[in-house]
């Protein structure tokens, strides 16, 4: 049954550690009958590239056509990108995904979306925003805009009425399993596969990323002014991340626990949607934590930037 | 009687605020008869900013006779009392040896007495905030303990206020260590004023000390440029007024050093001053032989929007 595997996302679910790992076993997998086009997926793996990419064949009926001619054959073929979810949220894409399918001669659809408990997803989103998009809006601000859950619901309803099999794995359990789950949606021997590399970056902190959204504010995307380095270096003392306040929290998964049910309702319980709010997080209303030997650090690269 | 007050400090006494209650309070000092010439800045110093009062001119002329007649002239037309307010009036008057060119300049204003308010704090309570203004002000990028070896502010206290002993001087010495809270109301009592007379300003704080973090940072951008509060320090104090600061702890050795320099003039000096406005100096706060410096410090993210604030202006981008 020649498939069409789509890794649908969500952002900040996972997703770039998976695209790494497509990327890294690309001749592994073409071994195993599996094509990941690379023109598709561009080497260096940036997210906004692969997106770009998708977008643009996906969007219009000309490039859906010569896309279904460029993938015919009789390998599989695997797409990974968190475009593919915007698609699929457009209405009436899912039926011309379907057609698409079948005239570039796939049996089936596939797809895998990552989701994640809504308290780490955001805060994940949240550090994505102001470190690598220029993102302004603060972490509380972000969480009444959250609506994850819900998208992942209407991308489970979607698949469904368009005979579009989706298997739904959370980010949050899988904490050192991913390959061996990857591999098991595409069928193939988890051993074949080599593990993604590991992120050069850590996340930001919560004063890292407060000072980045500031800077952004001033200069558009900052990456360079509070520089992607200090993602690279060890932090002289863990301190925790953004935290949002226990009320924001649970206004947080209050708003989203329909959807969450909904979900949890069609997935199985190891991969459903938890709803902890992290009683034993502090109640972190307005400050943030960090070393002084990290603080002298973001105040070294910001001097190496001024010109007083 | 004409009497010249003089309100001078000594440094991290509440010296802003004070000013800043003079500033407002014209009108209500004038009813009181009292004279305040308008400083350079008092604009300013009635909202609540960083000042220096009205007294540096004067100050200058501690040393210079020809300062001290043209500060004098417009004053001399005057009736009634005159008040001015500066630290560098403590600056000046330490340097004296006499009294006789301050008591030259009442003298031409037609004041037949000078009413001085000295106020005093506790030197560990005093290292501490001066060692923050020295971080914010002044470049400083030691640490504490530096300062407080060098510390040597009882000394010069003890030696002014007997400079300045003379029948015709009364100084008013209080301890802003046991009585900040009641600050106005202490000066307003010296002033003759009734309670309540002056205009307090809006914030609570004026010209707060750096919080640790605040701190921190300032010694970073000291090292690299020399004196820089100005590039974010002074302008996140004046835009988060209402911050509790920080007091950076000094090790049991530094203050045991700084409490045997101080130990000698401290004595001399509380037995010129009431009991209740004695130096203090606690050798062992809290009970523990050595202060431990927290190794995590706090931020917000209104304080990091003040900082990014400050800091851009000076950004290559």
């Amino acid at each position: 049954m020649r498939t069409l595997y789509l890794h649908i996302g969500q952002r900040q679910a996972g997703d770039e550690g998976i695209r790494s790992c497509f990327a890294r076993n690309r001749v592994t997998l073409a071994r195993v009958g599996v094509r990941y086009p690379r023109d598709l997926h561009p080497r260096d793996g940036s997210p906004e590239a692969a997106e770009r990419a998708l977008r643009r064949r996906f969007g219009t009926m000309l490039g859906r056509w010569s896309l279904a001619r460029e993938l015919g054959g009789e390998d599989h073929i695997l797409l990974s990108s968190s475009a593919l979810s915007d698609l699929l949220e457009q209405e009436g894409f899912a039926p011309r995904l379907s057609r698409f399918a079948k005239a570039a001669g796939f049996t089936r659809i596939e797809a895998l979306i990552m989701i994640r408990d809504p308290i780490e997803h955001v805060t994940a989103l949240y550090l994505d925003h102001v470190g690598r998009r220029g993102g302004v809006t603060r972490l509380d601000t972000a969480a009444r805009a959250f609506d994850q859950p819900s998208r992942a619901l209407m991308m489970l309803e979607r698949c469904a009425a368009n005979a579009i099999e989706l298997t739904i794995l959370n980010r949050s359990r899988m904490w050192g399993d991913e390959l061996t789950d990857i591999a098991s949606w595409l069928e193939i021997d988890p051993d074949v596969l080599f593990p993604p590399h590991p992120s050069a970056a850590r996340p930001l902190t919560g004063v890292e990323a407060a000072f980045r959204r500031a800077l952004n504010a001033k200069f558009g995307a900052a990456n360079m002014l509070l520089a992607d380095d200090i993602q690279g270096r060890p932090l002289h003392a863990p301190t925790c991340a953004p935290q949002l306040s226990a009320e924001d929290r649970s206004a947080l998964i209050e708003r989203v626990r329909p959807a969450m049910e909904a979900v949890n309702n069609r997935v199985g319980p190891e991969h459903a949607y938890r709803f902890e709010t992290g009683a034993t997080a502090p109640d972190a209303h307005g400050d943030l934590h960090i070393s002084r030997a990290d603080l002298r650090r973001i105040a070294q690269t910001l001097a190496q930037n001024m010109r007083p | 009687m004409r009497t010249l007050f003089l309100h001078i400090g000594h440094g991290k006494t509440g010296t802003s605020y004070l000013q800043s209650c003079f500033a407002r309070s014209a009108a209500a000092l004038a009813a009181a008869d009292i004279c305040y010439p308008a400083g350079a800045h008092d604009r300013r110093a009635a909202d609540g900013a960083v000042s220096s009062g009205n007294g540096a001119p004067l100050a200058r002329g501690l040393s210079d006779a020809a300062a001290r007649a043209r500060i004098a002239r417009p004053l001399r037309r005057r009736s009634g009392h005159v008040l001015f307010s500066s630290e560098f009036l403590y600056h000046h008057m330490g340097r004296m040896s006499a009294p006789d060119e301050l008591l030259d300049f009442a003298d031409r204003i037609g004041c037949e007495r000078v009413e001085i308010l000295l106020l005093i704090r506790d030197p560990l309570d005093h290292i501490r905030s001066a060692y923050l203004q020295n971080v914010q002000r002044s470049g400083e990028t030691d640490h504490i303990d530096a300062m407080a070896t060098r510390f040597n502010m009882p000394q010069r206290t003890n030696k002014l206020v007997r400079v300045f002993q003379h029948p015709s001087i009364g100084m008013t010495v209080r301890n802003y260590s046991h009585m900040k809270a009641r600050l106005i109301e202490e000066t307003e009592g010296w002033l003759g004023l009734t309670s309540g007379a002056l205009d307090r300003p809006p914030q609570r704080r004026i010209n707060r000390s750096l919080t640790a973090a605040e701190m921190e940072m300032q010694r970073v951008f000291n090292a690299a440029f020399g004196p820089s509060g100005h590039l974010f320090a002074n302008h996140v104090v004046e835009a988060l007024p209402e911050l509790e600061p920080d007091y950076p702890m000094m090790s049991a050795s530094a203050r045991r050093i700084a409490h045997d320099r101080c130990a000698p003039a401290m004595r001399r000096l509380n037995e010129l001053i009431p009991e209740d406005q004695a130096y203090r100096f606690d050798l062992d706060p809290d009970g523990e032989d050595e202060e431990r410096e927290s190794e995590f410090v706090t931020l917000t993210e209104a304080q990091i929007d003040a900082i990014v604030d400050a800091l851009a202006r000076h950004i290559r981008s």
